[in-house]
């Protein structure tokens, strides 16, 4: 026992002593592990952040759904969810039928009449400079906040107004609750497609960061071999080495381990200041599941005394000196295409149609990434073997490929798996912001406000003059009434919509239009009838005579798509039996163009809270950049991750090179161009990466297919996205070799390396 | 007197080469003897495979009666620990400890405590006259301080055999009669035998008899001492 203790405390010694290389060395590896434990703490969080944003979610739930709470010691609530910037907007109206009315969590009273409790956030983007515009959409006098319980986290936008009217509205648009923290079946938050890509950005992370810990431990391995050869010769066993060896990585692996702790908790700290996916935690929420955070313990120091003994893999450290055991590379396929083929075989229910299972879709995106790892060295001597020929640089350089594939692709493999994932999360991005961010048709309006109520038709060209008065808006209101279908199927064959010329044409090509004008976009009877609220039985009341003098429309955008046989009246055409009767919407549509103001959706939330704030508010054209900050962490991460792999790169390349320095001395010596000399080093460096690259194109591209299928975003690439990673590793590796290698190869040629003692 | 080692009918061959074709090896308990041979005899092979860093091909080698090849490697590395101290030309000394944690490394290796190693390496550190250089690393050490911290090592856990492979080859001539004077009066103080590899007549004038190895064969030289 006092053996063993005594042998691992001469490695962590070691460790410490190992002059300027094993400082490195020791610093390299912590910053590695310091940087893949942060990545598992933070992972090992997640589950515990995920329950406790549910928990606050569903202790302010108040969605009855289908239940209908009696009259009572009630609250009155009505929702308005807006939207500002990239930030939703959760608004209750709410008004008590008790003074034993249920609280909102986080608010201490009821508020007045147009008096509201709001939360940190909004409050402070009340004061901020578009405060003026924001306050259109909650025109309400703030008199407290709403505290951490009643938000979903610290940058949530949401206030409780006071609003009587809500008592005029039940089941028009407001509900009783009796409690706080209603359980709907289904109602939770669906993460389809989330525990994918945070398992692919996890794989992104920790392989390469796997890759650079090997990198650092092997830098200056040839010392410590040696160093351990001594100790064998004063009567270390194999065994005691390897309890050394083990010693000197826990060093590295214990600072890394409280690098990264200390790193998590600083990011910790710093959570409430970041916001994802419109997403904002507490620090509080954030803590690993403890079970969860003993693993990423244990597997941080299993990792990494794994690595160092895999290390002397091949290596036989005896009291002489070091053995290396020297193979002939063979070479196999079959195996190095197994993880590929479970990786595909896990991804192939995403081409079909259906659902598809995220943790087996997870497994399969990781297993796609690792199955690189092997691939790349098969890879890398077909290159070589297939561009036979060329000047003695490449023949040295393809000679060395074809024997050595694996210590070549090493720390390549690293860069390839980074840019991989980078690949598929910026074009799955790229893709589902625009999925996301335009209309359907450009025929159809970016932004619509319905309400239900019937309106004249001067008071729709008000409604219209009024979303006018923001810069850059054309606008158009009309009232839409869904036609009952002759042919009794449920199937809408279209609607009878009202408007003036200008909100018409909005609809549908028109050729001339005038007031007192009518058109039809399809054959209709001489009379129709109206649905009723259900949407299944006609409305009662006579049928509306339809005027004889129809003329032709071809309907655009998504009307063209949905309303095939629609009646288009201008109001001098209405019919008097209309007038009076509520419409399904009335429903004014706004187009920005290019002069609008940046603010102009917030602008246009505020008119139409000013109309009517629980009216149906929705926005088609792009609001914010909802992938932005997403984007941004991945690119730091990437950046962080490929400046790692440069290291890790810098460190194999040079360790390769000072294993190889007697070869090359030799090379020079007898009459090998130093340049020859250096060519064929770069090459060796170049090559393994182009091969790497175009490998990470084919799987980034096949990798951003399948997440943008499985989030059901359309299948979209541009080039810029998928290469931009490509170029920086390219970039990467172009200045590694030429900025340090080269000082390094001229060094190793010389022919004073052949110097033995 | 029984033989402390002995070696009999040694073949050794690295590939093509054959580096001992039937040498033989005898010391005795507390006697110094040189093994000489021009360069490429095969005499440093001769040293390796009597203290077991080397298994030969043919020919056995025993210590103190118990055949090395039929040890594992936990005793073979228990006997360079407890029975075998080593003097190489260079590269034995541990460059990140200092020196007096190379010369307790022997015994820390074989589980004695710190504070023990520790005493008995400064004690044989004093006697060296290296007192001085305790905490020192040899990389910030002389050629001739270096081996002495070797010697010290090679005898701070008693050994019965100390094998030295050219120890003075790279010191220049004081530094290398102080450092044989140190080596060989420290081992006849304490009894242990010391096998002397040595191409260097002056060194192998410190044996009390000598081997000449030529062409992977040994044979005794007369008229030493």
């Amino acid at each position: 026992m006092r053996r063993t203790a005594a042998e691992l405390a001469l490695g962590v010694r070691l460790a410490f002593a190992g002059g300027r290389t094993g400082w490195i060395r020791t610093a390299l590896t912590a910053a590695g592990v310091a940087v893949g434990a942060v990545a598992l703490l933070l992972g090992a969080s997640v589950p515990a952040l995920l329950d406790a944003r549910q928990d606050r979610a569903l202790a302010r739930a108040d969605s009855t759904g289908a239940i209908e709470v009696p009259a009572g010691d009630t609250l009155l609530v009505a929702a308005v969810e807006s939207q500002w910037g990239a930030n939703a907007v959760r608004g209750r109206l709410i008004w008590p039928e008790s003074t034993r009315a249920p609280l909102p969590p986080g608010v201490p009273a009821f508020p007045g009449e147009h008096r509201m409790y709001a939360s940190p956030a909004l409050q402070q983007a009340l004061r901020g400079p578009d405060g003026d515009v924001l306050r259109k959409q909650m025109p309400y006098e703030v008199i407290g906040t709403i505290g951490p319980e009643g938000l979903s986290g610290p940058h949530e936008f949401a206030y409780y107004a006071g609003y009587q009217r809500v008592e005029k509205l039940v089941r028009e648009g407001s509900w009783r609750v009796d409690h706080f923290g209603y359980t709907i079946p289904g109602d939770v938050e669906s993460g389809t497609g989330t525990y994918v890509v945070v398992a692919a950005m996890l794989a992104t992370l920790l392989l390469p960061i796997a890759i650079f810990i090997g990198a650092a431990l092997r830098f200056g391995s040839d010392t410590r071999e040696r160093r351990l050869a001594a100790i064998r010769l004063v009567g270390a066993d194999r065994r005691a080495v390897l309890r050394i060896a083990l010693g000197e990585s826990l060093v590295p692996a214990v600072l890394g381990l409280t690098g990264g702790t200390a790193l998590y908790l600083l990011a910790r700290s710093r959570a409430a200041d970041v916001q994802l996916f419109n997403v904002s935690v507490y620090p509080a929420d954030i803590r690993p599941v403890p079970v969860l955070a003993v693993l990423v313990v244990l597997i941080v120091l299993a990792l990494s005394a794994g690595m160092a003994l895999l290390g002397f893999r091949g290596v036989a450290v005896e009291p002489l000196g070091v053995l290396r055991r020297s193979t002939v590379w063979r070479g196999r396929l079959w195996w190095r295409l197994l993880p590929l083929a479970a990786g595909l075989a896990l991804l192939y229910p995403v081409v079909l149609p259906g659902e598809v299972g995220e943790d087996r879709t997870g497994a399969g995106v990781v297993l796609l990434l690792v199955a690189l790892i092997p691939l790349l060295p098969y890879l890398v001597p077909v290159v070589a073997r297939a561009l036979t020929g060329g000047p003695v640089s490449w023949q040295l350089a393809a000679q060395q490929l074809r024997q050595n594939p694996v210590s070549s692709t090493r720390a390549v493999t690293g860069i390839v798996v980074a840019v991989t994932g980078a690949i598929a999360l910026h074009t799955f991005f790229g893709a589902a912001t625009v999925r996301r961010a335009t209309p359907d048709d450009p025929a159809d309006p970016g932004y619509m406000l319905q309400t239900a109520a019937y309106q004249a038709p001067a008071a729709m060209r008000a409604r219209t003059a009024l979303f006018e008065q923001v810069p850059g808006v054309r606008a158009g209101t009309v009232a839409r009434y869904p036609l009952y279908s002759t042919s009794g199927t449920t199937h809408l064959p279209g609607y009878l919509v009202v408007g003036d010329c200008a909100a018409l044409s909005q609809i549908a090509t028109l050729d001339r239009c005038a007031d007192g004008d009518a058109f039809t976009s399809g054959e209709v009877p001489a009379a129709v009838t109206l649905l009723d609220d259900s949407g299944d039985e006609p409305a009662p009341g006579d049928r509306l005579p339809v005027p004889r003098n129809l003329r032709h429309a071809t309907l655009i955008g998504s009307d063209a798509e949905y309303a095939s046989e629609s009646i288009l009246l201008t109001s001098g055409a209405m019919p008097a039996a209309l007038s009076g009767v509520d419409p399904w919407f009335v429903e004014t549509r706004m187009f920005a163009t290019g002069d609008a103001p940046a603010t102009v959706a917030g602008e246009l939330r505020g008119v139409a809270a000013a109309i009517d704030p629980l009216a149906m508010f929705t926005a088609f054209a792009p609001e914010h950049d909802k992938y932005a900050t997403l984007r941004t962490a991945l690119d730091i991460g990437s950046t962080i991750i490929l400046l790692m792999m440069g290291t890790g790169l810098l460190l194999d390349v040079a360790a390769r090179l000072h294993d190889r320095r007697r070869l090359l001395g030799v090379l020079t010596a007898v009459g090998a161009r130093r340049s020859t000399v250096i060519w064929s080093v770069l090459l060796q460096a170049v090559v393994p990466v182009l091969a790497g690259l175009l490998l990470a194109v084919g799987a980034g591209v096949a990798l951003g297919a399948v997440l943008m299928r499985m989030s059901q975003v359309p299948i979209l690439f541009d080039a810029p996205t998928v290469l931009t990673p490509v170029a920086a590793g390219l970039v990467l590796v172009l200045a590694t070799t030429v900025a340090v290698l080269l000082p390094a190869a001229r060094r190793v040629t010389r022919t004073e390396e052949l110097r033995y003692e | 007197m029984s033989a402390l080692i002995a070696a009999e009918g040694l073949h050794k061959a690295y590939g093509p080469t054959v580096a001992l074709g039937g040498a033989d090896l005898i010391v005795h308990a507390g006697e110094i003897v040189s093994v000489m041979g021009p360069s490429g005899s095969g005499k440093s092979t001769l040293l390796h495979c009597a203290a077991g860093l080397t298994v030969p091909d043919a020919g056995r080698v025993a210590y103190a009666g118990r055949e090395l090849s039929r040890m594992s490697d936990v005793e073979r590395s228990a006997l360079r620990r407890r029975e075998f101290g080593f003097v190489f030309q260079f590269g034995q000394l541990v460059p990140e400890l200092t020196a007096l944690q190379n010369v307790a490394l022997p015994l820390r290796l074989d589980g004695v405590s710190r504070r023990t190693a520790e005493r008995r390496a400064t004690g044989w550190l004093d006697r060296l006259g290296l007192a001085d250089k305790a905490r020192a690393r040899p990389g910030e050490l002389s050629g001739g301080q270096q081996q002495r911290v070797a010697v010290a090592r090679a005898l701070v856990a008693d050994p019965k055999v100390i094998f030295t492979d050219e120890p003075t080859g790279a010191l220049d001539s004081i530094a290398g009669e102080r450092v044989m004077e140190m080596l060989t009066s420290a081992a006849r103080e304490t009894g242990a035998a010391v096998v002397l590899v040595t191409h260097d007549a002056r060194v192998a004038a410190y044996a009390d008899r000598s081997i000449v190895v030529r062409d992977g064969r040994s044979s005794e030289r007369a008229g030493v001492r």
